[in-house]
């Protein structure tokens, strides 16, 4: 299917530049954010939100981080939502608000809660940051008996889609204000904070033939993966670094990143095996760079896990092969997907079809089958996060025609 | 491509099959109306004669379908949602779409493909842009067409955020308009708030949405209305819009671009309906076009019933004002249980497509999602042909060259105009523009279709988003109002690209047309604009009919935070005409109280104004404000007295709800109480109580003693004093409510002291129901006053422990119980101590069902059953309307037969509160003056509650009154079996069953007046509803005994058009007639000139002559008969 992996390519490409930019942006804002052990996140907020259930880059991103450790996430994104919870109903012309938000989010009982508001705030224009601001705060108040550690994230971009769609230079300035505003609310209460509003614009400023959002301002899956890694690095977390030298057949390996751990190696013949325990699963456009010096002469092959990957040359080998596919990638996607049916799952109970008080009789009996569903998805999620062995064997094979 | 063929092989001799056994099955016995065989559902349907009905596609193909929709190829879109209505955890979704093609002279489609699938619930589908849009729970999605065989792909949310709460309302009814929008409807329980690149855009509640896809730009096309359950929507060849709705069952015009809340602006809904509101369930809206069906069908509407099992169709008018749509006979009544037609839409070789969902359940509020008789793996599509012509060739408009396509503009179907146009939309739009322009340039000018064709132009630079000023100005200006109207329409959409649109809409608000003056208002509330408040004032300028005016008031609401700040500050002015400001400000109600105090200060408000407007201040002023209109209500001297009693109602209404009162001397109105009109002088003395003028309290109280007063005046009396309150009222009260003062005095002043000193009333009221009523009186008030109080049923249930009530009054008070639907276990007790029968709690477990519906099927009548239905003691008809006539507040029941299964009518009428019909939510609220209501929550807002119960329609409560609410429950009430033997309820279960099915407990499509009043003769007061029966016949001898001489019975017909209107009488023995008060000649056929407006007819029966003879009356089709008219229905 065409679309896809034009989908990939944007992803990587757009990623590519992300790396470029975040050192310079963020440099002396990275904070120092963690998850522990049995933490419940929460996200909370619009659209955004909403749809994010879907694509989940950040909390794959932060789910490899803490291999095999239960750390749940829940979504409750509104389409539309304010910070005064205004698209939220109670299933009968009665909006709810922040009385509906209020009773969900200190059911979930979470301990640390990422909030994403202002976009829909801000087609009001910059006279109403005071009173996004003032309404912001009151949420907090809201939230404040769960104590939990807040992130929180600001509007994204307007995407130009070129005309007849709208021009959105005026809003974006006024996005722009929006971020500013927001990140000097969350500095004054010095609560973690993620721009998601520079990383896209300059990534389309880069590349226009970039495809961002559906409709300007709601996300593609491109879009997540870039917000997501955003996110992930303004968080404080570094760069997933995976690099493994080994000094000719059968000598000793250096490492030059923490995640990788020689579990063993192997020398027979004309093939090097090499198992490694990975602290975490690589995701797009992070690679794993293997370099082998003092190859034979040709091309060598290299598989992970019994699956060819690619083939080199010794000399490129001698330089470091950059390895973009191959089995850990696969089961971050895996994790990925694991994490979308899970969000899928909850939001159908959360949220399910016919949510109508009268038909509650009918569907009561289904909330039952849900939470199975949720559990067993988590345990799922859990273990394709964990940490696995993995073997890379490098032979002397002909080329690929 | 391997698997279509196989496929197809299987369907062909599957058919082959169908077509060997038909005759014979045939031959043998009756049909299978549950048969699964596609030929015996095909054989059921009877179709007007020349008519054929052939099947097009069945099971495996289609299931369940929801939507047809051909794309600009003739190709067949077919929406399948066998996971309907709710998918289990863990289900895989698998809902789909697929599309047919090539049709072969049997209707068969010989190729079908899968274009997508893997879909949870999807309920709306349109073919274009490239590919297919699909409304799925909260998203709109586009899937694109690829090169090959193969699905669509590039799966892309279009929009999201729709609500999903109940999926029979979710995203429906799909269809492109004339303008390019893509149109799609929401019922009435979702609540969406969809990101748009313009921001967000909220809607609570039932609409229409209109998207133009190719900016993603969303707005709110239609609320004004009620549209519960809009599920068919058409645009005629004029562009004016209609929709069917299921519920309630009518036929409606769509004033466009009214996006008020229907919670808050209620009572502001205009005349739109085209039919009365009827038992139809519609479902699907078409309107027939096309040379493939006859000449005198064209311009038809089409609409599935798919409770009654039928395709229906209407002749449209149109008046000039409002749209008229008179049943004709069916296109399809079908006698097959599953068939129900749910979408219709005209093909391109000119037959009539329908889609069958094929279900024995279709609705899933009363029957578990997952009934075992839910039919997950059928489904049927059909096609109506004329047997005697051949099918139209299918146009050839994809790739064909432009200049070709661009002729396909002219054609007589409906559907390839509208399908030229979407193929040009998704042209390069550069090149269709030229080619536009020269096509318009070469139009002949003497073409009797020319307007058609200039408006045909006009749509199709909205459908390549270009504008075109010149053109537009022309149709603007046309000689046809219809294109007048069309192109204003268009101002409207283009009022950003034009310049001068507010300008250009004012000078057309003048127009002579009253529906192109619609239009002008509808452009205008799309222009965010003080000038364009003004602009639309000056449709007043012409005679105003309610549709304008509603439409007129809305654009000053909503507007209103742009215009009144100017109008402030002066720097708006209406061009200076008291008119038009009078009208604004009047819209904006409270806000505009000030201003029209002013207005009244310095004489500027028009006379014919004047009295509306002080009506105004005097209900939402302020304490000075009223001071003004009560100054003119007692003094004034050029209002009528209807107008004074109107500003004395709402002085006394702002007293109680609002606690504000005028200033100054509040004791001059007593000179009214003893004025001759008794509505002016109750008013006047009821203002006398609420305003607290205790120097009135000797007058008040005489007024409250004197036998002679009429019962107004004295009502009013005791409502005063209760209102003055105080020890001093409460022994008047008590000395009125003591034996020796009439019966009807004594039960004024029992109910009042209720609100004073329960315990006193209660004592008075045992001594009162002690004896058995006087004839013609009936205590039944008195419990009602008891039963508003908080711990009034227990008060009152006390003292009739110890002193019994005589047999008749108990009988009364169980009644009323029964009436209003409340639940007081101990006065129930005690009353049926005294009636003479103790009532045991009903249990209803599977064996009692399962007896209870054999006992149905061997033995229930619904000859009796209609009987024990129509017992005025049950009280059916106070919440329930057959037909239409009868109450509104529980649901109409006409087809309920049709649409609910034996086992939950049993289960509504034994345990009512376990089965709440959707709309029928109760709500109960406590004041905090201890007053208690119990009703249907009709609307709620910040400041107010509106309940409708049995007895009152609506009641409005204050936020800031209520100390307590609940909501939940049915209004319907227990015990209601409790007076009838299982016989007798077998009877009534049966006649609820047969209620919409084909045969004679089918409410008829006939006009036949149901809704009728009866007296003892015509001069009589105390006028008493009763219905007419299922069959249309109204029974005299359930009015009087048949010794009795004369009954007088009477009904309402409200003319919307004016001119002759044919009546058929059943029979005239007996009868004498009066027209508005008139005599005329009762005739078996009767054509009457009429003017518009209501007007009543009495009919009174000399029951010697007639004995118990039925009457029933019609409004009959007859030539000449010009004149359109409708029974007054209701309760």
């Amino acid at each position: 299917m065409p679309p896809l992996g034009h989908c990939i390519r944007a992803i990587v490409a757009a990623l590519g530049i992300l790396l470029a930019y975040v050192p310079v942006a963020t440099a002396g804002d990275v904070l120092k954010f963690e998850l522990k052990m049995g933490d419940r996140v929460l996200f909370l907020g619009n659209g955004f939100v909403e749809n994010d259930q879907g694509h989940a880059y950040l909390e794959t991103r932060l789910q490899r981080r803490y291999p095999g450790q239960a750390i749940s996430f829940r979504y409750m994104g509104w389409s539309g939502d304010t910070v005064l919870g205004s698209a939220r109903t109670a299933g009968f012309q009665v909006p709810q608000g922040l009385a509906r938000l209020e009773k969900e989010s200190l059911a979930l009982k979470p301990t640390v809660i990422f909030l994403a508001y202002g976009m829909n705030e801000s087609f009001a224009g910059p006279q109403v940051i005071a009173d996004f601001l003032r309404d912001y705060d009151q949420l907090l108040k809201t939230l404040a008996p769960l104590k939990a550690r807040l992130v929180i994230l600001s509007p994204t971009y307007h995407e130009d889609l070129g005309r007849p769609f709208p021009d959105p230079s005026e809003h974006n300035q006024h996005l722009e204000q929006y971020t500013k505003a927001l990140k000097k609310f969350a500095d004054q209460r010095k609560l973690a904070f993620v721009d998601l509003f520079h990383p896209p614009a300059t990534a389309k400023k880069a590349d226009g033939e970039l495809r961002l959002t559906t409709n300007g301002i709601l996300l593609t899956q491109a879009g997540y993966a870039l917000a997501g890694q955003a996110a992930e690095q303004q968080l404080g977390f570094g760069l997933n670094y995976w690099e493994v030298t080994l000094d000719g057949p059968g000598k000793a390996a250096s490492v030059s990143s923490a995640i990788a751990k020689i579990v063993t190696i192997e020398v027979k013949g004309n093939t090097v095996r090499l198992q490694t325990n990975d602290a975490r699963l690589p995701l797009a456009p992070e690679v794993h760079i293997l370099r082998i010096t003092g190859l034979q002469p040709g091309n060598h092959l290299l598989k992970i896990d019994g699956q060819e990957i690619l083939h080199a040359s010794a000399a490129d080998w001698n330089k470091g092969v950059r390895i973009a596919k191959g089995p850990m990638f696969a089961d971050a996607e895996k994790l990925r997907e694991a994490i979308v049916h899970r969000n899928q799952l909850f939001y159908r109970r959360w949220r399910p079809y016919n949510d109508h008080s009268r038909h509650w009789g009918f569907i009561g009996g289904d909330f039952k089958l849900y939470d199975q569903e949720i559990a067993a998805q988590e345990n799922r999620i859990a273990e394709l996060s964990a940490v696995r062995t993995r073997t890379y064997e490098i032979t002397r094979a002909e080329p690929p025609k | 491509m391997k698997c279509c063929k196989t496929a197809f092989l299987t369907a062909l001799t599957a058919w082959c099959l169908v077509i060997w056994s038909a005759p014979v099955a045939a031959q043998k016995s009756p049909l299978n109306d549950l048969s699964d065989d596609p030929e015996v559902a095909r054989q059921l349907m009877q179709l007007p004669e020349g008519f054929e009905v052939q099947l097009v596609a069945s099971e495996p193909t289609v299931i369940n379908p929801i939507q047809i929709n051909f794309d600009a190829r003739g190709r067949l879109y077919v929406l399948c949602v066998p996971r309907y209505p709710q998918i289990l955890p863990g289900q895989a979704p698998n809902d789909y779409v697929v599309m047919l093609d090539d049709f072969d002279k049997t209707g068969k489609a010989r190729r079908s493909r899968v274009v997508v699938d893997g879909l949870m619930v999807p309920t709306g589908m349109m073919p274009g842009d490239g590919g297919v849009y699909v409304g799925q729970a909260e998203s709109l999605l586009h899937f694109r067409e690829g090169k090959g065989t193969g699905k669509f792909g590039d799966k892309r949310i279009v929009l999201s955020g729709f609500g999903t709460a109940d999926t029979h309302h979710t995203l429906n009814t799909f269809r492109w308009g004339p303008d390019s929008s893509l149109y799609f409807n929401q019922g009435v329980y979702i609540h969406s708030t969809v990101e748009t690149p313009y921001g967000p855009r909220q809607l609570f509640g039932g609409c229409i949405w209109q998207l133009r896809t190719d900016r993603l730009k969303l707005e709110v096309f239609d609320r004004s209305i009620l549209p519960n359950n809009t599920w068919g929507h058409a645009f005629d060849a004029w562009g004016q819009s209609f929709i069917a709705s299921a519920w309630p069952g009518a036929l409606n015009v769509v004033l466009p671009d009214s996006p008020l809340h229907k919670n808050t602006q209620q009572e502001l809904v205009p005349p739109l309906k085209m039919t009365q509101i009827g038992a139809e369930r519609h479902c699907g809206l078409e309107i027939v076009s096309g040379r493939h069906l006859p000449d005198d069908w064209q311009g038809n509407l089409l609409t599935g019933d798919f409770l009654s099992h039928r395709v229906y169709r209407y002749a449209m008018t149109d008046d000039g004002q409002r749209f008229h749509a008179k049943p004709l006979p069916p296109l399809v009544v079908s006698k097959h249980r599953k068939f129900r037609p749910i979408d219709i839409k005209m093909g391109p070789d000119g037959a009539i497509y329908i889609a069958d969902l094929y279900q024995q359940i279709i609705q899933h509020n009363q029957v578990d999602f997952r009934d075992p008789r839910r039919d997950h793996t059928r489904g049927r599509i059909w096609r109506v042909v004329r047997k005697d012509r051949p099918l139209l060739e299918i146009p050839k408009l994809f790739n064909a060259p432009i200049e070709q396509v661009l002729d396909h503009l002219k054609a007589p179907e409906q559907w390839t105009r509208l399908n030229a146009k979407r193929t040009l939309a998704e042209r390069d739009r550069k090149t269709v523009a030229p080619a536009l322009a020269k096509w318009v340039n070469q139009l002949d000018p003497k073409d009797a279709d020319l307007q058609r064709h200039l408006l045909e132009a006009l749509w199709t630079y909205q459908a390549i988003d270009q504008v075109d000023e010149p053109l537009l100005l022309r149709a603007m200006r046309s000689e046809d109002a219809r294109l007048r109207a069309a192109a204003t329409r268009v101002l409207g959409a283009w009022h950003d690209r034009v310049p001068d649109a507010i300008r250009l809409l004012g000078t057309q608000a003048a127009d002579a047309n009253p529906r192109v003056r619609l239009e002008v208002v509808g452009a205008l509330n799309r222009i965010p604009s003080a000038q364009a408040v003004s602009a639309g004032m000056r449709a007043l300028d012409a005679t105003v009919d309610p549709l304008l005016e509603f439409s007129l008031q809305k654009l000053a609401i909503l507007h209103k935070p742009l215009w009144y700040p100017e109008f402030q500050a002066g720097r708006l002015t209406f061009d200076g005409n008291a008119r038009h400001t009078a009208f604004a400000l009047k819209a904006i109600r409270g806000d505009a109280v000030p201003t029209l105090v002013g207005l009244l200060v310095k004489n500027k408000v028009p006379p014919e104004n004047r009295a509306e407007v002080l009506q105004l201040v005097a209900l939402l002023g302020k304490a000075e404000d009223q001071s003004l209109a009560l100054r003119e209500m007692v003094e004034g001297s050029q209002i009528s007295v209807t107008d004074r009693s109107r500003v004395a109602e709402s002085l006394a209404q702002a007293a109680r709800e609002r606690k504000v009162q005028p200033t100054g001397d509040l004791d001059r109105i007593a000179i009214y109480f003893s004025h001759e009109n008794a509505r002016l002088a109750s008013a006047a003395i009821r203002l006398a109580g609420v305003w607290k003028l205790e120097a009135q309290r000797e007058r008040l109280n005489e007024w409250a003693s004197n036998p002679k007063a009429d019962d107004q005046r004295r009502e009013a009396a005791v409502s005063a004093l209760v209102d003055l309150g105080g020890k001093r009222s409460i022994a008047q009260l008590a000395r009125l409510s003591a034996e020796g003062q009439p019966y009807e005095v004594r039960q004024q002043a029992i109910a009042g002291l209720t609100m004073l000193h329960l315990d006193e009333a209660a004592r008075h009221a045992g001594d009162l129901l002690g004896k058995a009523p006087p004839p013609g009186k009936d205590p039944s008030n008195l419990f009602a006053a008891f039963l508003a109080r908080k711990d009034g049923s227990q008060s009152l249930a006390k003292i009739l422990h110890q002193q019994q009530p005589a047999t008749d009054s108990a009988k009364i008070g169980l009644r009323v119980l029964v009436e209003r639907g409340v639940i007081a276990v101990e006065l129930q007790l005690a009353m049926q101590k005294a009636a003479g029968k103790i009532g045991e709690k009903r249990q209803l477990d599977a064996v009692e069902m399962k007896r209870w519906i054999a006992l149905v099927q061997s033995q229930g009548d619904p000859a009796r059953g209609e009987a024990v239905f129509r017992r005025s003691t049950l009280g059916c008809y106070q919440c329930h309307a057959l037909g239409g006539a009868g109450g509104r507040v529980g649901p109409d029941l006409s087809a309920i037969g049709t649409s609910a299964q034996l086992d939950y009518l049993i289960e509504s009428i034994l345990l009512p509160s376990k089965v709440v019909r959707e709309g029928y939510t109760t709500a109960h609220v406590t004041t905090k003056d201890g007053r208690t209501f119990s009703g249907i929550l009709h609307r709620e807002s910040a400041k107010e509650v509106v309940l409708k119960d049995p007895i009152r329609d609506e009641v409005v409560i204050g936020v800031s009154d209520i100390d307590e609410k609940r909501v939940g429950g049915s209004l319907m009430p227990d015990g209601l079996d409790q007076s009838l033997t299982d016989a007798e309820l077998a009877d009534l279960f049966r006649f609820l069953a047969e209620l919409g099915k084909p045969g004679p407990y089918s409410i008829t499509h006939r006009l036949v007046a149901r809704r009728w009043e009866f007296a003892p003769d015509e001069n009589a007061s105390g006028w008493k509803p009763i219905y007419a029966k299922v069959s249309g016949h109204l029974p005299l001898g359930e009015t009087f005994a048949a010794d009795h001489p004369t009954t007088a019975a009477r009904c309402q017909v409200d003319v919307v058009t004016a001119g002759k209107i044919a009546l058929h009488l059943n029979d005239i023995q007996g009868i004498t007639l009066r027209l508005d008060g008139k005599a005329i000649s009762p005739q078996p056929k009767m054509s009457l000139e009429l003017a518009r407006g209501v007007h009543t007819l009495i009919f009174s029966v000399d029951r010697r002559v007639r004995k118990d003879l039925d009457l029933r009356l019609e409004l009959a089709e007859s030539a000449g008969a010009m004149g359109q008219a409708r029974f007054v229905d209701g309760r």
